[in-house]
Parts: structure tokens; sequence; C-alpha cells
């Protein structure tokens, strides 16, 4: 008669990290799904280009004096 | 004539070596000492850092710009200043080991009139038991750092498609690194090829940072308007934690990486450990291990160099509180106080004191982001510093003319969150100036016109337009100088 195997050890489970946040415990807003498709909408940022371009330039053409 | 030897050939160095060439008559040496045979537009190390770019796409070899451009190019490292020269000669000179195959090992002395020093940050994963590509833990500091990143990240993404579960560390490997900015990038970036490759479910995505609080980038955070309101980078940024369901772990300092884990202590005191699958930890950085001796042989680097290694400009060194931090604490020629001939140019140039608030935890570990001083705000102190020293040369003047203080300059900051032509997104910001102003923005301390911030596409664009035009501007193509910094 084989011995039984001894029974493993259950992997205990993994307290949580110090200072871990959990991103849903922020309390910041969550973009809208229409946002988020937005954010990849190629009209839209074919404009958001020029504008985020135009802002650019005008702050590096400050920096520059 | 006169001979100018820059020291490093990064964003500022160069930009200083081929303005000076530029502004300067032939007839006037310009010397450029670097380690590296490539130039490396380092912002795009994050994409090559996830396998969307190739190293080559984000290097180039430096001498065939320099010999186009007529700067005599050493492909050496500098160890030694001698800014009042010594017995055999009154002119400073410089020590440099050749780095180049053809000379290696080989020690000269380099005279020179002016001295610009741009030798970049030592990545110092020293101060870390076990960081590093040497240690346990991946960095894409440099294109080669990069490639081995996004090789184990194919890694992690293969045994996540065979059905392990993997938990990726991404950020900073000491609490006082700085470039959260490129730690925060690589982050999304990685998350977003999670996703693309239809793993995400499996991977768990773990920000650690020294950051006070998320969205502070080491500039203290940003504010902006927003949709009608006055909004934080901190509220901006843990939106898009929460949305891409990004986890992290603020106000850490890392003590040591072993194989597959690492210690870390928080601000408030706890110590505890993390296990990971994948880690990218960023390095602290301090100055290269350049010394300084005077006319006697006399070792003066401490006089010279501040104890961090980088080199003592016209700033305000004076110890002082946060409530009395000014932006005329801040340099502005970058010249050394002790030798007007000798300059330090972006990195290599000692900060005052730090831009975010300095913290410690209860048994006195420095838990706060060293302040970022990369990509434009170099370039433009590359620009000034050659525009001084071709006016000095010109009238013999011992006073520089150039001014490019990060307390009146802005920057553009396109941190990418996914690359992709249709799909990616990056986060355009954009901040004015740089180092707070109380006294001439009362309240945010910066202009709320000029700091501004928006994720979409156009921001991948963006980066991607800015990727090809300053590589451009770097071969020093034809119009190279209309780009600006």
């Amino acid at each position: 008669m084989t011995a039984a195997p001894a029974p493993q050890a259950a992997e205990e489970p993994r307290a949580t990290p110090a200072g871990l946040l959990e991103p849903s415990a922020f309390e910041a807003p969550v973009p809208t799904e229409r946002t988020v498709r937005l954010r990849t909408n190629l009209p839209l940022q074919a404009w958001r280009f020029a504008a985020v371009g135009i802002r650019m330039t005008r702050m590096i053409l400050r920096s520059h004096g | 004539m006169a001979r100018v030897v820059v020291l490093g050939a990064g964003i500022s160095g160069h930009t200083a070596a081929l303005h000076l060439r530029r502004l300067l008559d032939p007839r006037h040496e310009v010397v450029v000492v670097s380690p590296n045979s490539q130039w490396n537009w380092i912002p795009s190390n994050i994409w090559v850092g996830v396998g969307w770019m190739k190293a080559q796409q984000v290097t180039f070899p430096l001498r065939p710009v320099y010999d186009k451009h007529g700067i005599d190019f050493r492909q050496a490292k500098a160890v030694a200043l001698h800014p009042e020269g010594d017995a055999t000669t009154v002119k400073g000179f410089v020590d440099v080991v050749y780095t180049d195959p053809a000379r290696s090992g080989e020690v000269q002395g380099i005279e020179y009139d002016f001295l610009v020093n741009a030798t970049g940050p030592k990545l110092n994963f020293g101060a870390t038991p076990g960081l590093g590509p040497d240690g346990h833990s991946l960095s894409v500091c440099t294109y080669g750092h990069a490639e081995q990143a996004a090789a184990a990240l194919a890694e992690v993404i293969r045994k996540l498609k065979a059905g392990q579960r993997q938990t990726l560390v991404i950020g900073v490997g000491h609490g006082t690194c700085t470039c959260e900015g490129a730690a925060f990038e690589y982050t999304f970036n990685v998350e977003h090829e999670l996703r693309a490759a239809g793993v995400r479910d499996r991977a768990e995505v773990i920000y650690l940072t020294n950051e006070y609080e998320l969205g502070d980038f080491g500039v203290g955070g940003l504010t902006f308007k927003q949709s009608g309101f006055v909004t934080s980078s901190k509220l901006w940024t843990e939106s898009l934690f929460k949305e891409r369901g990004v986890k992290s772990i603020v106000r850490a300092h890392v003590q040591k990486v072993e194989e597959g884990r690492l210690s870390y202590e928080t601000l408030d005191g706890v110590e505890d450990t993390l296990d990971f699958d994948f880690a990218m930890l960023l390095p602290p950085f301090r100055g290269q291990d350049l010394q300084a001796f005077d006319r006697e042989g006399a070792d003066i680097t401490a006089e010279v160099f501040a104890p961090n290694g980088f080199l003592k400009v016209d700033a305000d060194y004076t110890p002082k509180p946060v409530e009395e931090w000014k932006a005329s604490d801040w340099p502005s020629t970058y010249v050394s106080p002790r030798y007007p001939n000798v300059f330090g140019v972006g990195i290599a140039f000692a900060p005052p004191h730090p831009i975010s608030t300095p913290r410690k935890a209860p048994n006195g570990t420095v838990i706060s982001p060293a302040p970022p001083r990369t990509g434009m705000p170099s370039g433009l102190m590359g620009r000034a510093v050659a525009q001084s020293i071709a006016d000095m040369i010109k009238t013999g003047s011992s006073v520089p003319t150039h001014h490019a203080s990060m307390a009146e300059m802005g920057a553009a900051c396109v941190a990418s969150a996914g690359a992709g032509f249709t799909t990616g997104t990056a986060a355009s910001m954009t901040m004015y100036p740089v180092v707070p102003d109380y006294d001439r923005f009362p309240g945010y301390g910066r202009s709320l016109t000029e700091t501004t911030g928006e994720i979409g596409l156009a921001g991948h664009w963006m980066k991607h337009l800015l990727h090809h035009m300053f590589i451009y501007k770097a071969k020093g193509r034809p119009g190279w100088s209309m780009i600006p910094e």
C-alpha cells in the first residue's frame, strides 16, 4: 500500500501590496464611450491636430523670445 | 581663432554644436566630444520599447553629420576638466579617453577657449541594488535598453496568450528619480499593446512612482482650463488610470530589486515587496564622473560641481524652504560662476532645487521627483549658450548675451498613450513656464492660457511629426535652423 500523497499547502492569497491604489477608487471622472470614440475619430482629430499644432507653435515662439 | 569644445552630443550638446558652427566663421573650431557614435532621439525610445519602432528609426551616426558641417568629432569620454590649464599651458583643457574603436583607450588633452558641458546624465542604476538591465529590471533610457524591454514584453505577451497571468510593474527605481513622464508613457504604451494583443484581462499593470500624487510629473503637477473648469493634471491622470484599469503605487522608493521581486518603502514609512514578471524601472540620474583640477593640480571638483555631479552654473544654490523658492533661483545663462568660459546645459547643469515639493520618509529617505530638464528646455539652453559664445567670440566680451531660464520658457510634451496611426492616442501637454512663477502668475504659478492638456489621436500624430522633424533637424538637413528647439 502506498502512502497517500501529502496534501499540498494551499497557496496563501497574496496580501495587497502597501499603498496599491485600485483605479476604481479614484473619484476622477471616466470618459463616456462617445468621448473615447471621439479620441480616435479621424475628422475630429484632424481638426484637433491643427489646433494642438497652433497652440504648441504659439508657446514655442513665446519661449524662443 | 577660437576653439569651442562641446562635451556630449545629446539634445542640448548637439543643438549647441550645430548652432555654434552656423554662427561662427570657419576659422573658429567647433569640437564635439561624445563617447557614443550614434545620435538618439530619446523620446521615441518608448516606441522601441514596445516593438513599434526599430532602434535604427530613432538613431543615426553622428560622424557624417559633423563631417558635412565642418565640426570636429572626437568619439571619446571626457574624464577631467582643467579650467585653469596646468604648468605647461594657461589655456583650459579637458582630458578625454577615446571610445572610438580605432583609438580605443587613448588619452588626450583638448584645449579650449570655451567649453560647453552637455554630458547628460549618468544612469545611476547602482543607487538601487539589483536595478537595471545588468540586474533584474529593464529600462528604456537607451535604444539598446529599449530593444531588450521590447523582447521581454513580447515574451510576456506570449505567456499571456498561453493562459498564464502576468504582473507588469512600470515606473521609477528610486525615490529621487526624474522623467516620470517617460514612465507614464511606457505604462500606457504597454497597456495599449496588451489590449491590442487581446490579453489585457490576464495582465495586471502597476505604475510605481515617487510622485506624491499621479500627474505630478516632477513639475509639481499642472493646472489648466478644460470645458469651462480649472482642473488639475492629478484629476486628468487619475481619469486615464481609471479608464484603462491601471493600478498605481505613489510616494514610493524602491530599495532593491531581485529576480521577480522588488522591495520598496513609502513616504509614510511602510515597507513591502511586490512580485513581478516584467519590471521597467527608470534609474535616478547623477552627473557624469568628471573631475576638475586647478592650475596646481589640486582637486576642485566639489567647487565646480554640485554633490550630485552636475555643473554649478548661474543659479541661486542657497538652501531655502519651499515657501521661499523663486523663479529667479533658476539659471538663465548657464555660465559657471567660477569660470566665465565654461557652461553647463541640459541635464548636465545643477538645478538650484526641485520643482515638486521635496519630501522625506520618517527614516529620512527622500521620496520626491528631481526636476526634469530634457527635450525642449534642453534644446533652448543649447541654442542660447551657442548664441552667447558666438557673441563673446565676436566681441571679446566676457558676459553671456542670451538667456534661457526654465522659469521663462515653456515646454511642449506629447506623452504617448499607445501607438498606431488610427488607434493610437497621446496626451498633448503644454506648460508655461516650466518652473512656476507665482509672482507673474499668482495662484497657479503658470499661465492658464498656455498650460493645456488633451488626449487623442491628434497627439499621437503630433508625436510622430515631432519624431521626424527633430531627426531631420538633428541631421542638419537644409533649413534645419528654421525648426525651433
